[in-house]
């Protein structure tokens, strides 16, 4: 089928095209604009469940952009190229941030009221940010798509046009771009050395003849990926922006963190274990996850803004992840029922962390919008006049927390498992933070929704808003019921892909 | 579709937690079910921890839950309010800290370059 055949660059194509054409839409009407968003962002996601189930059963689409007779050769004789890789893994990624990106996208053309021709068309771009970073082959194309996602990212963080949120869109700006241009430097570093920018390339070359060059390169692409990702101490960036960005866009940034979450795992698990690094490189991210953990639980509780509170507990969600997958990779042998266990439990936390977080935003979006106001401190009791969003929210707090029976819950069961098993203390930690967390949403729950009745006046959620929140609810039960037919669907072969680096290599090259 | 997950060292079956807590709902229900009809439902009786006093207006605010908590890990929190102080330079700087680590650990980790 020729869709599938372009499938991974139709991922980038159609919400790109889609972010041009949005202004010219807007002529027509808001209505119409609207409706081109939400049909393009279907279209995207149609193509990515294509892409997935034709992956599950283990097939690879290596996708290369250029003519059939590459013209430019590198020094070293490898043709100069765009390659796009879809696999169980990285179909998944994409699959996970266009359906968040959709259900953002849906919420936002009720929620963003002003200027929806400009929202449209950085929130597109960003979109396809995200799909390129989660196909990209090659070092170059993962630098330009980080750029492209960074400066939408900024562009939208700064929507409301107030002060505090031009101050939060400079500030990652600054961060975001020094963080890139040190990624930069490190494929530089690469390029210089080898003469070719494809991943796997690079990989199997790396993973053989290990240097102090590429040591170097290698750490100036995981601190830019763990910047993106907001593991601590490069955290500080993420309360700032979830502080002040449009809720839909606060959803879609945190999936762009997890995307760098992905990149990071899948440069690492193809050159660390090849170089003889993976115990010390695989603790390091282990301890960076823990710290992100204690890090951001404590400073959540302590927080007086819901929003950054929330980006705080952000902060700690992608520790479990770090956690997860640094100790599986620092333990490199995959054979270990434990290790593919730690390994799954982290992937498995990629999807539930995008759900869950993303419908927490939405919801705390979806509160604002109610009460009229966006000062989240007026807001008490508000149970007693929109007791049907009181109830979502806390399944969604309930999931977060990695309470049963919900898709929270199984992702940590692994984890915790797992973590007992290499180390008993780092399990106990792992657990005292998820138990934090619970004691942090009791707070949030009691702010916002208990104590004596809201005395402002309400307004209705519209039906297309409640809609997407009602849509991550029934997710997180679904999962939270069925955690196993997630498993073996899509983190089982998607864990198989990140470890079967060779298979990788070799289907690429 | 089998709710049962089996992990690396036993199973999670979801369904006995929902019928473990559907049993503890009707237990409950019926518990409540016994208590007497006849009583007032207005004034103060309901509320268990006002004892028939007046219901404030403001409660204790979410921000004072876990006023003990933070009491005892003041130290800490000393450090790290300083680490987030808003200032874009010092966001860089724990960047730059960061990198050095990695550096570190991926040109060090292994010696087996060297």
């Amino acid at each position: 089928m020729s869709i599938l055949l372009h499938a991974p660059a139709l991922l980038i194509a159609i919400p790109l095209l889609a972010a041009f054409a949005s202004v010219f839409l807007n002529r027509i009407g808001k209505k119409a604009l609207s409706a081109w968003v939400v049909f393009a962002l279907l279209a995207t996601e149609a193509i990515a469940v294509l892409l997935l189930l034709d992956v599950m059963s283990g097939a690879r689409h290596v996708y290369s952009l250029g003519a059939s007779v590459p013209g430019i050769v590198s020094s070293t004789g490898f043709p100069v190229r765009i390659v796009l890789v879809g696999d169980a893994l990285s179909a998944m990624v994409v699959f996970v941030a266009i359906t968040i990106a959709l259900l953002a996208g849906i919420f936002s053309t009720k929620f963003i009221e002003e200027g929806k021709e400009k929202f449209y068309s950085l929130f597109l771009l960003l979109t396809a940010g995200m799909a390129g970073l989660s196909l990209t082959g090659d070092f170059f194309t993962m630098f330009v798509f980080l750029e492209m996602l960074s400066i939408s990212s900024a562009g939208l963080i700064a929507f409301f046009r107030e002060g505090t949120s031009f101050e939060a869109a400079f500030k990652y700006m600054v961060v975001s771009s020094i963080g890139i241009l040190f990624l930069l430097f490190g494929v530089g570093l690469l390029y210089g050395k080898y003469g070719f920018l494809n991943i796997a390339a690079v990989a199997s070359m790396a993973a053989m003849q290990f240097s102090f060059i590429d040591g170097v390169a290698l750490a100036l692409i995981s601190a830019a990926l763990l910047l993106k990702s907001g593991a601590v101490p490069a955290h500080l960036w993420k309360p700032d922006v979830y502080q002040k960005a449009p809720a839909p866009v606060v959803a879609v940034l945190l999936t762009s963190g997890l995307v760098g979450v992905y990149l990071l795992f899948r440069i690492l698990f193809m050159i660390v274990p090849g170089a003889g690094i993976s115990q010390a490189v695989g603790s390091l991210i282990a301890g960076i996850g823990l710290v992100s953990i204690f890090v951001g639980v404590t400073m959540a509780l302590k927080q007086e803004s819901l929003r950054r509170l929330m980006g705080y507990a952000a902060v700690a969600e992608t520790g479990y992840i770090l956690l997860a997958i640094g100790t599986a990779l620092s333990v490199a042998s995959f054979a270990s029922v434990f290790s593919m266990n730690a390994l799954m439990g982290g992937i498995f936390h990629i999807i539930n962390d995008a759900i869950d977080l993303g419908f927490l935003f939405l919801a705390i979006g979806a509160v604002s919008y109610v009460a009229k106001t966006d000062n989240l401190s007026e807001i008490k009791g508000l149970a007693h006049k929109a007791p049907g969003l009181s109830v979502i929210f806390l399944i969604g707090l309930l999931a977060i927390s990695g309470m049963p029976p919900l898709n929270g819950f199984a992702s940590k069961l692994m984890i915790f498992e797992s973590l007992y098993f290499f180390s008993p203390l780092l399990s106990i930690v792992a657990l005292l933070g998820s138990m934090a967390m619970l004691a942090i949403f009791v707070k949030v729950f009691a702010s916002i929704f208990l104590g004596p009745a809201f005395k402002g006046t309400v307004r209705k959620l519209p039906r297309r808003m409640a809609f997407v929140l009602l849509c991550f609810v029934l997710t997180m039960i679904l999962i939270g019921f069925f955690p196993g037919l997630v498993v073996d669907l899509l983190v089982e072969p998607a864990a198989a892909a990140l470890t079967s680096s060779c298979s990788y290599i070799g289907g690429i090259l | 579709m089998n709710p049962l997950f089996e992990t690396a060292s036993g199973f999670w079956n979801p369904v006995f937690l929902f019928v473990a807590l559907s049993l503890a709902l009707i237990i409950a229900i019926a518990i409540r079910s016994r208590g007497n009809k006849t009583a007032k439902k207005t004034g103060g009786q309901g509320l268990a921890f006002f004892s028939g006093n007046v219901e404030p207006e403001q409660n204790i605010a979410a921000g004072n839950l876990y006023w003990g908590f933070f009491e005892s890990m003041k130290p800490y929190y000393d450090v790290v309010k300083k680490m987030h102080n808003g200032i874009v330079n010092d966001y860089v700087f724990w960047f730059v800290l960061l990198l050095i680590v990695l550096i570190v650990t991926f040109v060090f980790g292994g010696m087996a370059w060297v």
